[in-house]
């Protein structure tokens, strides 16, 4: 009993400081009190994972106290926001809401799949492959024996073969700020992580789609889908980053869709710190924060060359979009200095690229790839609607409707199809242990996309 | 009547049905239902030893308790890079696996001998812990 109240605790707090951070832009509550509370939580949790990553590289130890005290503070700046933000939001949450059959349907179906979720994570401990090879190793490392970074890289790169030294600390930290707070390393409690992470994204999640398709009942029919593949569920019970990966880049990439049909700087703004935050989940973030930078590129030349003018907003983009270099700047010669240098992809990897390389491997790439699109057993038809979405409104794909949602979904597509093409290891080995991880790293946008072309049709019909 | 509207409900009933049948197969056909109530009935660390193998989690806890935590050691009987071979070093951490450490951990390799090494602790004939000979 009282492990489950740490846990709600835990869940509590770090919401509370990810709420320290989105009450400077989301005073409108735009994403209503539930879709807040899960932005809440998956920006706290990167964000306090960034904090006690600073705080190590200075040296200092990751106490409970030393953690929270930049968090005390700012709630206490914030006091005067919290007040604000309760009194705007106080009128307009009415419980119970008025539901029809088929929306108490689908959000019985929801809670069924949560608790299924939640069920199966917590049933076993951490256990599976890169689980225990990689990103929990690194937080048992962290937390045991509190190295300091220039130990800690030089261990993990000496002595435990292919954990992969330059993959970012999101998942570890965060696992570290979890034992922290139970002041206990257990590993069997810590995988709460994975399916809060999954409950509180479907919250974002269904609160950004009702904000594109304005829908309910849609909106909730389209979470459901999401959160019911079977590939999708499954990583929401493993300790894997990539649930994470999908989460960060997935919200990034549908508020930057709404923020152009919206026109609210907010968005925009939530845009930029997921995709941040996907930069330090996961290696393959870089390709979601350039992604956004040059939809922000697009969107800002579209804007100034419409306006024939700078407005304040485009101005905080540019500002936003010099911000975003520098992190990623700071993170690859953070990287460069320490010698974190991913032992099998690299620059060097482009030096074997030619012509006989690429019709190699890009018919088991593609091969792999049908894998995925028929899988219906892992994917149900996710692949197959979108396919079908991608050819039925051909024309549209690059309108100024769907460009920012299509554009991110195909150029990660290609990004990673050239990463495989690039990749030294045996194709058939890599599609084997990434394809279906790096499917369902876009697999959020595209049920986004298919859920914008149906509210369309059915609006039209 | 079969409208945009209609197909639409049609393929999400057709998705809610599929969604549940590979539950449903997993749970009964896969026997899912088993694996989730025996790890139900156990506590943490019966859960444990259920998914390494009661066999094996044997092993690791008496490697566990016997070689002190600065230790480093070796796994013999244990393919590199397999999953055993990753909990193993996760479990066993801090002590840290090295080619050939101050121990040797020999699993189900009965009889197993190396140069240098003496009889440190066994279980069993099959699985024991061989100690660099320091004299």
């Amino acid at each position: 009993m009282s492990e489950v109240i740490s846990i709600i605790a835990f869940i509590f707090l770090t919401t509370l400081m990810g709420f320290n951070i989105i009450i400077f832009f989301e005073k409108q509550n735009l994403l209503g009190f539930f879709g807040n509370a899960g932005l809440s939580y998956l920006f706290g949790i990167a964000a306090v994972t960034i904090e006690m990553f600073i705080l190590w590289l200075l040296k200092i130890k990751l106490s409970f106290l030393v953690i929270m005290l930049p968090w005390c503070m700012l709630a206490i700046c914030n006091f005067r926001s919290y007040k604000d933000y309760f009194k705007a939001i106080s009128g307009k949450l009415r419980i119970p809401l008025r539901l029809n059959k088929a929306e108490v349907l689908l959000i019985a179906l929801i809670i069924f799949t949560i608790f299924y979720t939640f069920f199966r994570a917590m049933l076993k401990p951490v256990e599976d492959y890169d689980d225990v090879a990689i990103w929990s190793l690194k937080g048992k490392i962290l937390f045991i024996s509190q190295l300091l970074p220039q130990e800690f890289f030089y261990t993990i790169k000496t002595k435990f073969h292919g954990t992969h030294i330059d993959y970012p600390l999101l998942l570890p930290f965060s696992e570290v700020w979890f034992y922290t707070f139970m002041n206990n390393f257990n590993d069997y409690l810590v995988k709460v992580l994975f399916p809060m992470n999954f409950f509180a994204f479907l919250l974002v999640y269904y609160a950004l789609l009702k904000q594109a398709i304005g829908s309910r009942a849609l909106s909730l029919a389209f979470t459901f889908m999401l959160i019911s593949v079977g590939i999708f569920n499954k990583y929401a019970t493993v300790g894997y980053a990539d649930m994470q990966m999908a989460i960060y880049s997935s919200v990034a990439f549908m508020s930057f869709y709404i923020l152009t049909r919206k026109r609210n700087f907010s968005y925009f703004i939530i845009s930029i710190l997921s995709s941040a935050f996907a930069l330090w989940t996961k290696n393959e973030g870089a390709v979601c924060l350039v992604a956004t930078m040059i939809l922000t590129f697009i969107f800002l030349f579209k804007e100034i060359k419409q306006n024939k003018s700078f407005s304040n907003h485009s101005l905080g983009m540019i500002i936003a979009l010099a911000v975003l270099s520098l992190v990623f700047m700071f993170w690859l010669t953070f990287k460069q200095r320490l010698g974190l240098q991913n032992d099998i992809m690299n620059a060097g990897n482009f030096k074997v690229f030619n012509v006989r390389v690429l019709t190699g491997k890009l018919l088991p790439i593609l091969y792999a790839y049908q894998e995925i699109i028929f899988g219906i057993k892992y994917w149900n038809f996710i692949w197959v609607g979108l396919i079908y979405t991608l050819i039925r409104g051909f024309k549209n794909i690059f309108s100024n409707e769907y460009i920012y949602i299509s554009l991110p979904l195909l150029m990660t597509m290609a990004a990673y199809t050239l990463i495989f093409i690039i990749s030294p290891h045996d194709i058939k080995w890599q599609l084997g242990t990434s394809a279906d991880r790096l499917a369902l790293h876009i697999l959020p946008v595209a049920v986004f996309y298919i859920a914008l072309s149906v509210n369309k049709e059915i609006g039209q019909s | 009547m079969l409208n945009k509207k209609n197909i639409y409900l049609l393929a999400f009933i057709i998705w809610v049905v599929l969604s549940f049948s590979f539950i449903l197969r997993d749970l009964f056909y896969k026997k899912y239902s088993e694996y989730y109530k025996t790890l139900l009935l156990r506590n943490a660390y019966g859960k444990s030893s259920y998914i390494y193998g009661d066999y094996f989690f044997e092993y690791l806890n008496f490697c566990k308790k016997n070689i002190p935590v600065s230790a480093t050691y070796g796994l013999i009987g244990i393919e590199s890079l397999s999953l055993d071979d990753r909990r193993a070093v996760y479990y066993l951490y801090p002590r840290i696996k090295s080619g050939e450490g101050d121990y040797l951990l020999v699993f189900d390799q009965p009889g197993y001998r190396q140069d240098g090494y003496r009889l440190f602790k066994e279980i069993d004939n099959r699985r024991f812990i061989l100690e660099r000979d320091r004299r």
